[in-house]
């Protein structure tokens, strides 16, 4: 299993968190918050935003919950979502093998993301500050120093595995 | 595995076969929802190759796409037949019913190839001249979880729904040829009125329950 980025998306559509490995196998390498992944950003954010339609369309007569998506998989790699109810997206996109990596996901929201960036004072509360930042226009990022080693050092294990 | 519908897209994304084989997942949808349904994967299909990320890219990893053959997927077996009398059923008009019996390469290299969700696994074949199968099952990628260590113990059965669902769609295109392409009433990139491609397709999903 290896795993080649990992992003974040908030409420208004904006990428908040990017980060990716670029050399296999070794979790030092790669950006974070770069600049250069915008563009990917938005494309992958559409497809997502694109499939999570369909499957909301296609759900199964007499079910109640939301069909949410798992993991999207192409010939190459594995996109992993993880959306939580308030409308944040963890995305984490890895080789093509169907593991499932709900729980990594639900772990980085639970313990990493809610610790330091939701009970923290001092981080906004919304990520776009005023009406022209919303709808995927936004340019602020996570820069919480906490947050980032704790996700690094959580993210390492299945980088190098 | 459980089929619940087949879409076949059109090169340009438009929908020429929609085929529903139960009501659990259609029930609501018009024929117009599952037009927008098709180019939407068609499009997402262009776009998903553009995601890749950098450290494929940069390493020139070869991938393996081939993908191994699977006896009599669709098909009926042998013993059944004898026991109902029925002639033999043949895969396109006049091929043997497991035609096919080598593995082959994937033409969908970079495209997306499988959508997986709470409720339902959609699986994705997309042949050399750019027309996609899509395949709706029910059952879902089972949710097994990954230890620390990285075993994981149901990769396989998962692996192995894929490779069913490329190998049942590689026998619809094979039908499609026959029954459709070699209709001289058919005009390209229409909708597939075929009865017997259509009666064909209903039987191999039949089978494949």
């Amino acid at each position: 299993m290896t795993i080649y980025s990992f992003w974040i998306f908030d409420k208004h559509c904006n990428c908040i968190y990017d980060r990716e490995w670029t050399l296999l196998g070794n979790p030092k390498s790669g950006t974070t918050n770069s600049k250069q992944n915008d563009d990917i950003a938005k494309l992958l954010y559409g497809t997502i935003f694109s499939l999570r339609s369909i499957s909301g369309k296609l759900t199964a007569s007499g079910s109640e919950s939301a069909n949410e998506i798992r993991s999207i998989s192409t010939g190459k790699f594995r996109v992993h979502t993880y959306c939580t109810a308030t409308g944040l997206w963890f995305i984490l996109l890895t080789d093509f093998k169907p593991i499932n990596y709900d729980k990594i996901l639900k772990h980085i929201y639970a313990d990493i993301y809610v610790k330091y960036i939701s009970c923290n004072y001092l981080s906004p509360y919304d990520f776009a500050e005023n009406e022209s930042e919303m709808r995927g226009q936004g340019v602020r990022k996570i820069s919480n120093k906490n947050f980032m080693g704790n996700l690094e050092r959580y993210l390492e294990t299945w980088i190098s595995a | 595995m459980a089929i619940e519908t087949i879409l076949i897209i059109n090169k340009s994304g438009g929908l020429i076969y929609h085929r529903n084989f139960s009501e659990s997942f259609a029930s609501k949808l018009n024929s117009n929802d599952f037009l927008i349904i098709a180019s939407t994967i068609h499009s997402v299909f262009a776009i998903a190759s553009q995601v890749t990320p950098k450290a494929l890219q940069l390493t020139q990893n070869k991938v393996d796409y081939t993908i191994p053959y699977i006896p009599m997927v669709g098909m009926e077996s042998s013993a059944n037949q004898n026991n109902r009398g029925n002639p033999e059923m043949k895969l396109g008009s006049y091929k043997g019913p497991d035609y096919f019996r080598e593995s082959f390469v994937s033409w969908n290299k970079s495209g997306l190839r499988q959508l997986s969700t709470d409720q339902f696994t959609m699986y994705i074949y997309q042949t050399m001249t750019g027309l996609k199968f899509v395949a709706l099952s029910s059952n879902v990628l089972s949710s097994h979880h990954t230890t620390a260590n990285g075993t994981v113990d149901k990769t396989k059965s998962a692996n192995l729904a894929s490779q069913v669902a490329d190998n049942f769609l590689r026998k619809i295109y094979c039908v499609y040829s026959d029954y459709v392409m070699k209709d001289p009433f058919y005009s390209m990139e229409m909708p597939i009125k075929s009865e017997t491609f259509d009666k064909k397709v209903k039987e191999m999903v039949n089978n494949l329950l």
